[in-house]
């Protein structure tokens, strides 16, 4: 393989691990609001990347919001919350993390 | 006066075993000995303030009643401190002399403990006896929910909580509480005024204190309910070899399940919880195999040695006999001009009983709702599975502070399925008060065998 075919391919690998990334991180941080819902005994509801948070959309109110906090914490070291950032969507978290 | 005590144990029973440790035993004649040669040495260093920072031992029983025949004040330094700490304490506390079996510079003169035992026997001068009326004892508070105060007592406020009792010639007390422990002086004071036998283990863990109590037919043990919630595992396997007649509870709130549990092990032995504080003595103690205090007690004369009350939610007490005061913060009045001590410890009254909700200091505020550790703790505590939890607070960006539970998990069980039993449980409860960080751990950090609760102790 010579130097450019190396290069794209090298390329196509990195993106491809990124697009990886991206989806491991959506798909953890959607189950982490599913868990929390159950934790305080809501309905189970399908959670989407551009799923409103708060009031109509997901309904995550301020108990939710600081368990929620606390996990991101956990498991990632630092959190929007505690970085005084206000995410409004699933996006936006995932966004926070450099996912987006 | 705590000589006296030693010398009329002396008349009455010289060679009663008074100590057993796992290095020897000594009867009363032994100790009053070698409090006598100390005394002789004490005399000749002639210090006006004297601490131990050693182990608990015989050589430190001694010690404490050579300092009392001098009149002199004798501070026990907490061996959980560091050596900065020791140091900046003694400073504090302007100690001239520390007995220690420390290698390190203290900062004021040191007497090296091992030379205690080298001086006993060689008794030379009589010394002061009696010449001086009383001799106070200093000790630091626990600590588990602020900063360590210094608090002095005197030997006859200490001597004066103690119930007399008719003397048994089998009775052994361990001394699961350390020497420098408000408890474990209360302990030293109870064997030592019953002419009874104080038995020390061979270090602070749990482990061998259930093996002290099977070695040394122990018959009474006294400790806090976290230690009998660790020592209940090693208790199951040699129950039939022990003889235990007394089991107290004590320096931490009590659940009904651990009563319970106790009593289904030992039917026969009394079981009691009693209710103490550092500045105030010892308050109270409850047979009646339920958690809390009945509510009678709020109804006592004003004669009574201690009264109770509840004021906004707190417990209040009233004492004859307790500590003098804070050595190190001569301004801080622990009670108000009437004599009542705010102790700190939330309660709540339900039926008959007045129950513990939780301190004062660690009451969780969770976005304005206030939540109380105990409370939570309580609803976990006898599921299957749960050998330990602790609830705290934690910082949280959204609400100001959430609940946060650390889980010990009893052995043979899976931690994932006691924690989602645990979560399942806490459905119960309010929602601000439910757990929403739970951390699965090995062991819980304790002071003096009473879970450490501060934040910055849990770091």
């Amino acid at each position: 393989m010579g130097g450019l075919d190396c290069l794209l391919t090298q390329s196509a690998n990195h993106a491809s691990r990124q697009r990886s990334d991206k989806l491991s991180l959506d798909i953890d941080i959607i189950a982490m609001i599913a868990t929390i819902l159950k934790h305080q005994g809501l309905p189970e509801q399908e959670i989407r990347h551009s799923s409103t948070l708060y009031d109509e959309g997901i309904g995550l109110d301020s108990l939710c919001v600081a368990e929620l906090s606390a996990m991101l914490e956990k498991t990632y070291g630092r959190d929007p919350y505690t970085s005084k950032q206000l995410p409004m969507t699933v996006q936006d978290i995932v966004d926070f993390y450099g996912g987006g | 006066m705590i000589y006296s005590k030693l010398t009329a144990a002396l008349q009455n029973y010289p060679d009663k075993p008074f100590i057993i440790s796992p290095s020897g035993q000594w009867s009363y004649a032994d100790i009053h000995r070698n409090a006598w040669s100390i005394a002789n040495k004490l005399g000749r260093i002639n210090p006006s303030r004297i601490a131990a920072y050693m182990p608990d031992s015989p050589g430190l029983i001694a010690l404490v009643f050579s300092a009392a025949m001098h009149g002199r004040s004798l501070a026990l330094i907490n061996r959980e401190l560091s050596t900065g700490q020791v140091r900046a304490t003694l400073k504090k506390l302007r100690v001239q002399l520390v007995i220690s079996d420390s290698d390190e510079n203290l900062g004021c003169e040191q007497l090296p403990a091992g030379e205690l035992a080298e001086s006993a026997g060689a008794v030379e001068l009589a010394p002061q006896v009696g010449k001086f009326a009383e001799a106070e004892l200093i000790l630091l508070t626990s600590g588990t929910s602020g900063a360590p105060k210094c608090i002095r007592y005197l030997w006859s406020d200490l001597l004066a909580q103690v119930v007399k009792q008719t003397p048994s010639d089998d009775e052994h007390w361990l001394l699961a509480y350390r020497l420098n422990h408000f408890a474990g002086v209360q302990m030293f004071c109870h064997v030592l005024v019953n002419h009874s036998t104080l038995v020390l283990t061979e270090s602070s863990s749990v482990a061998d204190a259930v093996a002290a109590m099977v070695e040394y037919r122990v018959t009474h043990v006294s400790s806090t309910p976290t230690f009998w919630r660790f020592a209940l595992a090693f208790l199951v396997d040699v129950r039939s070899q022990l003889q235990l007649r007394h089991i107290t509870l004590g320096s931490e709130a009590v659940s009904e399940d651990l009563l319970r549990r106790l009593q289904e092990l030992f039917p026969c032995a009394r079981i009691v919880h009693i209710y103490a504080l550092t500045e105030a003595g010892s308050c109270i103690s409850v047979s009646d195999g339920k958690p809390g205090l009945p509510i009678a007690v709020l109804q006592r004369p004003t004669s009574a040695p201690v009264q109770f009350r509840v004021k906004a939610g707190e417990l209040l007490v009233k004492t004859r006999h307790g500590m003098t005061d804070y050595l190190d913060q001569p301004k801080l009045q622990a009670r108000d001009a009437q004599g009542w001590l705010a102790t700190g410890d939330l309660v709540k009254i339900e039926g008959e009983r007045i129950l513990f909700i939780g301190r004062r200091s660690e009451t969780i505020n969770v976005g304005g709702v206030k939540v109380h550790p105990l409370e939570v703790e309580g609803a976990l505590t006898s599921l299957p599975g749960v050998k330990l939890v602790r609830v705290y607070g934690r910082d949280n960006p959204v609400v100001g502070q959430i609940v946060a539970l650390d889980l010990v998990v009893d052995e043979g069980w899976e931690p994932k399925t006691v924690e989602a039993a645990v979560r399942e449980a806490c459905l119960s409860l309010p929602r601000h008060s439910r757990p929403l960080s739970i951390n699965l751990v090995n062991a819980l950090k304790t002071n003096n065998f009473k879970l450490a609760r501060r934040e910055a102790e849990l770091l």
